[in-house]
């Protein structure tokens, strides 16, 4: 006897295991297919902006970028209004972000939530850089992930949908089957929701990263005002911002840190997946909502 | 038990932790044994320079070899299994008191340099060695004011301790310094009175002088004085390692390198006299 004949109680004891299995099977196909559209391993070199951009979004980015600009001693924070000031426009000619944010800036203060709505303007650029480097998923290679998810998925899923088919010419009922098949619809679209953008490459090149800088986060965690601005950057793309807890641009890096999702009203047009392994301890509870500079996953 | 060569180091400080991950050309570095843990703390970054070849010497700073009710055995095991846990070539620690009767005083204190107090140092040296894995070095310290009633004086002291323990010295070229400052005696006679073939390391660091003392602060830059004992030690015999101490007021990259490039010259500017003495 065959899956598809067994007594409706039976086949929803079979059916919902296989339906559990595959959508871990899709999100470990989620997690693990993240085609970066290079063939060649060779790791290539970032600079601090891509680092953030690559581990957590144009938010991240414009952290980073914030960061370096305060440790120059190029901006200025007003904790109070959560207002940046430009003081010193110096560094735009060895800063090329700074430079585009500096236009977007103007003379007078603006709040971090104001920048943060124009982070995706001031990196524009970046996400296609990535991509050539193979660290970000590459547009015509998108479907790659999304047909393995869906394959699987739609597998398990077509089993319930013909013995929804059987049950109604056998006039059987078949209200409970397809609550479960809804169900596993609302999971097919939550996997292939927000799918990572980061590439296995790019995982790899940021692993790397936080490998080789242990030395970084232990000196930005007790004495960051030593640090050059472009390390300092480094180290809010590697640890996020929380990572810098005292000196001058801590309150800053503070506010920089990233909030908990707003429950209405709250604008996800800055969301980027950015892979598994940037939610870290950095982020905390800000993942999830968009909140770990686009983080998603 | 012999102690490799270990080249050039520097004292591993959180701080610094950047600079030290950058810098190529260190051999070893000196750990504070109490700072980190074997089990659960021990810094990422000092694990990936051990992967790069650097090599980990635990130092202590509160086993208090010179209290006379003994050294407490865990603090010496402790010790045993960072220096197993780090794979090190050496464990290291001061001539010195920091407690005495269940009272820390928080400061290395100087020892007096007694027959009755070298038999108690011996004493501690022998019972640490007796659980360490590895060797076992002991710092000459920098002392502000001599205990009264010295029977011998520093270098004859030391040249005792290593003589009755086996142990090695972590030669402090800022500390005879300092004490020569401080005492009017004569840095070079010490140096030249020391059983230098016992040396496992040096350290080199910088100090500051206030109201007519001289105090060895780690926290400015090495004087030329101590420079030229560098000179001086690596002219007369080949020391394993050297290395820069810096605990506070951490100049900037440049500058600490800078001095670790100084470290480095006076090396080669010694082992040139030696060569010429040879030649």
């Amino acid at each position: 006897m065959g899956i598809l004949d067994l007594p409706g109680p039976q086949f929803l004891g079979v059916f919902i295991p296989i339906l559990a299995v595959a959508w871990i099977l899709g999100s470990i196909a989620r997690r693990m297919i993240k085609p970066g559209g290079r063939a060649s391993t060779e790791v290539p070199e970032l600079t601090s902006i891509e680092a953030a951009y690559l581990a957590g979004g144009s938010r991240l980015a414009l952290a980073a970028l914030m960061t370096s600009l305060a440790q120059r001693k190029a901006v200025s924070f007003n904790a109070r209004t959560r207002g940046v000031t430009v003081v010193a426009e110096t560094v735009t000619s060895e800063n090329y972000y700074g430079g585009r944010l500096y236009t977007r800036m103007g003379r007078d203060e603006r709040t971090l939530e104001s920048l943060e709505d124009d982070a995706d303007q001031v990196f524009a650029d970046l996400p296609e850089r990535l991509k050539r480097l193979g660290l970000l998923v590459a547009d015509d290679r998108r479907w790659i992930p999304q047909a393995t998810i869906l394959a699987i998925m739609g597998a398990a899923l077509a089993v319930g949908v013909i013995k929804v088919a059987i049950g109604l010419s056998r006039g059987r009922p078949v209200s409970i089957l397809l609550v479960v098949i809804g169900l596993g619809v609302v999971g097919l679209v939550k996997l292939l929701a927000h799918l990572p953008e980061r590439s296995s490459l790019g995982d790899k090149v940021l692993k790397r990263l936080r490998h080789r800088s242990a030395g970084l986060e232990v000196s930005t965690a007790k004495r960051p005002e030593r640090l050059a601005p472009n390390d300092l950057a480094l180290a809010v793309a590697l640890y996020g911002p929380a990572v810098i807890s005292v000196g001058p641009v801590a309150v800053l890096a503070q506010a920089l840190r990233p909030r908990p999702p707003e429950r209405s009203g709250a604008s996800s047009s800055h969301s980027r997946d950015c892979g598994t392994d940037s939610c870290g301890s950095s982020c905390g509870g800000g993942c999830g909502g968009g909140g770990c500079g686009g983080c998603s996953s | 038990m012999r102690v490799p060569s270990l080249g050039l180091g520097i004292g591993w400080r959180p701080e610094i932790a950047l600079f030290i991950e950058r810098r190529t050309d260190l051999g070893f570095i000196e750990v504070i044994a109490e700072n980190v843990s074997p089990r659960d703390s021990f810094p990422r970054a000092i694990r990936q320079l051990q992967e790069r070849g650097v090599r980990v010497v635990p130092h202590g700073v509160s086993l208090s070899l010179g209290t006379a009710e003994g050294v407490e055995r865990e603090g010496i095991e402790m010790l045993a299994r960072l220096a197993r846990a780090v794979d090190a070539p050496l464990v290291s620690e001061h001539i010195a008191f920091v407690r005495a009767r269940g009272v820390e005083a928080g400061h290395l204190l100087p020892v007096p340099r007694t027959r009755e107090q070298l038999r108690a140092l011996v004493r501690n040296i022998r019972a640490t060695q007796a659980l360490l894995p590895v060797p076992f070095a002991v710092e000459n310290v920098a002392a502000l004011v001599e205990w009264p009633g010295a029977e011998m004086d520093e270098a004859t002291f030391l040249g005792e301790i290593l003589e009755q323990t086996g142990a090695h010295l972590l030669l402090d070229l800022a500390n005879v310094h300092a004490n020569a400052r401080n005492h009017s005696s004569s840095a070079g006679e010490t140096l030249a009175n020391l059983p230098l073939d016992r040396v496992a390391y040096v350290h080199v660091a910088g100090g500051e002088e206030r109201d007519g003392l001289y105090y060895d602060t780690h926290a400015h830059r090495t004087p030329p004085e101590v420079f030229e004992l560098v000179r001086e030690t690596s002219s007369r015999v080949e020391i394993p390692g050297f290395m820069l101490e810096r605990d506070d007021h951490f100049p900037s990259d440049a500058e600490l390198g800078e001095e670790l490039d100084a470290v480095t010259a006076a090396l080669a500017e010694g082992r040139a006299r030696r060569g010429a003495h040879v030649a």
